[in-house]
């Protein structure tokens, strides 16, 4: 009869502690993923800015060039070089940063597995084994209709996640401001990268459109690929239209941060979150697919 | 006015002023001018073109520098955490360790 009482409290014990805390695993487990996703997506858009900024630097020296004298060529070739290593060495300092920030999201997100920690519950199982060969009361011990063996990894669960789950809200007290700040940080970043690089891909655009039109312009022959080059001229760049994804996806992330340290992150969040960063990776291999 | 806000407006009208000197109807209208304009519109765009890319710089390298002050805390976060999954990881490793030595007992000692 004690046993029995004790079966069901430790049951309603172990069923509620693991519903508690496997929704609160499940938050940052789904949080923890998205910010590696949006961490990997904004690497490729900040490698695509270099890229594009580069290219338009070439591209203005190119066109600037006929016009200009040998000591002209020197003098500004040489700012433009100094000013793209600066450009480059920043945006290397920024993806240092956001690969910082997704290596902390990999650790959240390696904790808040609901298979990490998973075998604790089989060590248990197997210390109780082997206590089990010395004494066989124990083996065949019973508590209400459950063996004490079934009842051992039942029991394990729970407090694996519990302790996961106290451990990822320590963490949250510990650094959830500065992980803000963090992710504030890269917002901001990306809302300066994104006008430089919509900048870029219009002034690449700009040049690429003078040079077919003087082509067509120009008494000699056309180039037989002249209309194919012409056609993608008339869409929108794809830069341009990547330019605030990776703010816009941070600005969400730094959103869903602040309601995960409040324990108010709900689907609705997970929702404007995940749609951000899937419009963000979208763009991001759009643009490199682009710039290739 | 906030000094961001001329430093944002500054930029603004700079990168503005990039895109419409290399626009087609700029080319165009160049076409037309003499040779001592093209290459005076030419330095201009560069010029621009460089107060630009360097005043963004100076923007980028501002939020870059907070960045690197902060990669401590981010560091210490990610060993944090890592070392709370070490931990559980050690648990099991004690009662792996307990459960082997109690094997080797239990063939030493004869069973209850």
């Amino acid at each position: 009869m004690k046993f029995s009482r004790l079966y069901i409290l430790a049951t309603v014990m172990a069923v509620f502690l693991t519903g508690c805390a496997s929704a609160r695993l499940n938050q940052f487990s789904t949080f923890a993923q998205a910010g590696i996703t949006y961490a990997n997506a904004s690497q490729t858009l900040l490698t695509e800015a270099g890229k594009t900024s580069i290219n338009a630097d070439s591209a203005l020296l190119i066109s600037t060039r006929p016009n200009l004298s040998t000591d002209q060529r020197l003098t500004n070739v040489g700012i433009n070089n100094t000013l793209m290593r600066q450009r480059i060495e920043i945006l290397g300092k920024i993806g240092r940063h956001g690969r910082l920030l997704g290596q902390y999201f990999q650790a959240l997100s390696a904790l808040a597995d609901p298979k990490a920690g998973g075998s604790v519950g089989t060590a248990a199982q197997s210390t109780f084994n082997s206590i089990a060969k010395l004494s066989p009361d124990i083996k065949s011990a019973k508590i209400g209709g459950t063996s004490v063996a079934d009842f051992i990894p039942m029991v394990a669960k729970p407090i694996v996640a519990a302790y996961k789950v106290q451990a990822l809200d320590n963490e949250l007290k510990a650094r959830g401001e500065s992980i803000a700040q963090e992710i504030a940080l890269q917002q901001a970043a990306f809302q300066a990268i994104a006008k430089e690089l919509s900048t870029d891909a219009r002034v690449i655009r700009n040049l690429q459109e003078s040079a077919t039109n003087n082509q067509y312009a120009s008494a000699s022959s056309l180039p037989s690929d002249w209309a194919t080059q012409r056609f993608p001229l008339m869409s929108p760049p794809p830069p341009v239209a990547a330019s605030n994804a990776a703010a816009d996806a941070a600005d969400q992330l730094g959103k869903a941060w602040q309601a995960l340290l409040a324990n108010k992150l709900d689907g609705n969040g997970f929702n404007l979150l995940m749609t951000d960063i899937s419009n963000l990776l979208t763009i991001a291999q759009t643009v490199e697919n682009a710039v290739k | 006015m906030d000094p961001s806000k001329i430093y944002s407006m500054t930029l603004t009208q700079l990168e503005d002023t990039e895109v419409q000197m290399t626009s087609p109807n700029a080319d165009a209208l160049l076409q037309q001018a003499s040779q001592a304009a093209r290459q005076q519109a030419a330095l201009l765009l560069l010029k621009v073109h460089q107060a630009r890319i360097a005043l963004g710089n100076v923007a980028l390298q501002g939020i870059a520098g907070q960045m690197t002050a902060n990669e401590a805390a981010l560091t210490a976060g990610t060993a944090a955490v890592k070392a709370e999954l070490a931990t559980l990881d050690n648990i099991a490793q004690v009662l792996n360790t307990i459960s082997t030595l109690v094997g080797i007992v239990a063939q030493i000692v004869p069973m209850v």
